[in-house]
């Protein structure tokens, strides 16, 4: 799902001049990334009467782990879980959107998973598009807070959220260099989205898996339960 | 404290334990860029391109210590991302896992 550099190319290779489209990708989802981190930052701070601090970092090393381990899928692709719907029901969805940045962050300069350039794209359809599933988990769960229709909201929501961001990392980069001519977004799009509707069915699973029983043991853990219940707005 | 000490080495645990299962070959969005037949050239390749240690190569422990390594530079750079936007003049706890 990360992006990598060598997609989209300030230089077109086949012409070497310079790119527009994948200049125009690359700037249009930096515009977009980095207004949505300021209001997070804005919103973790003033939501929050008690520090973070060690739940930010544990469960960002939990979803850190997640993306670690590839499984199969049909195809012959591997898929990872994303964990951005764990994440906005543990931190909610502005802390969720700083998490996950900082994860891309760490996985583009240490490991070069996802580039540097396209880290606006990344972000974009991961910490953004995953941190909002928050609004999809507190949509399809209405006013009902009880155990069931929490639990399929939440199953809804994580599958919707992997294939909003394969979606969306299907559209981008429909429009680089490297798809334009080759089938751009008629190809990438739906490319995109099959192999991920399947990853989704497993984040769904998972997620449930691993919020229900939370809710029940550790609610006063979930600061993004603690929204949706309405006890922060 | 504690009890965040043994969430982290669980979480450890679980990814020795899982790493074998991983799966090596590419995920969604790399197996498209190849079927394209596009060649990909990075302007920058990481520390430990491929999750892996390149003196040691790419098995089980080269992955394991660059995950741990991921792992520890996650846990440093979002505890100090919470520190830096704990609301000032408000109640401090660190009693939330």
């Amino acid at each position: 799902m990360h992006i990598n550099d060598g997609i989209f190319n300030l230089i077109n290779p086949a012409t070497h001049t310079v790119s527009i489209p994948d200049v125009a990708v690359l700037t249009l989802t930096w515009a977009i990334t980095l207004p949505f981190l300021v209001l997070a930052w804005k919103k973790t701070q003033s939501l929050n009467n008690h520090s973070l601090a060690a739940t930010l970092a544990i469960s960002s090393a939990m979803v850190f782990v997640a993306q670690l381990i590839n499984f199969p899928v049909a195809g012959g692709s591997t898929v990872h879980v994303l964990g951005t719907t764990l994440l906005t029901m543990i931190l909610g969805p502005f802390a969720t959107m700083l998490s996950m940045t900082i994860v891309l962050l760490m996985q583009a300069f240490f490991f070069a998973d996802g580039g540097l350039f396209a880290f606006g794209a990344n972000a974009l359809n991961m910490a953004i598009i995953g941190g909002l599933s928050f609004f999809l988990v507190k949509f399809f769960a209405g006013k009902s807070f009880d155990g069931k229709r929490l639990a399929l909201s939440v199953f809804a929501a994580s599958w919707a959220a992997s294939i909003l961001t394969a979606f969306a990392t299907g559209f981008e980069i429909g429009f680089s260099s490297t798809f334009i001519n080759a089938g751009g977004i008629a190809l990438t799009i739906p490319s995109m989205v099959a192999v991920y509707a399947m990853e989704g069915f497993v984040e769904a699973v998972v997620t449930t898996a691993l919020v229900t029983p939370l809710v029940r043991l550790q609610p006063r853990l979930m600061v993004g339960l603690d929204m949706l219940r309405g006890g922060k707005k | 404290m504690r009890k965040q000490i043994i969430v982290v080495a669980l979480i450890v645990v679980a990814f020795a334990v899982l790493l074998p299962l991983a799966s090596k070959n590419p995920d969604g969005l790399q197996k498209l860029v190849a079927d394209s037949g596009a060649k990909i050239e990075q302007a920058w390749n990481g520390l430990m391109s491929g999750y892996s240690i390149a003196s040691i190569g790419d098995g089980y422990v080269s992955t394991f210590l660059a995950g741990l390594f991921g792992i520890v530079a996650v846990l440093v750079a979002t505890f100090l991302l919470g520190k830096a936007i704990a609301p000032k003049n408000k109640v401090e706890t660190s009693k939330q896992v």
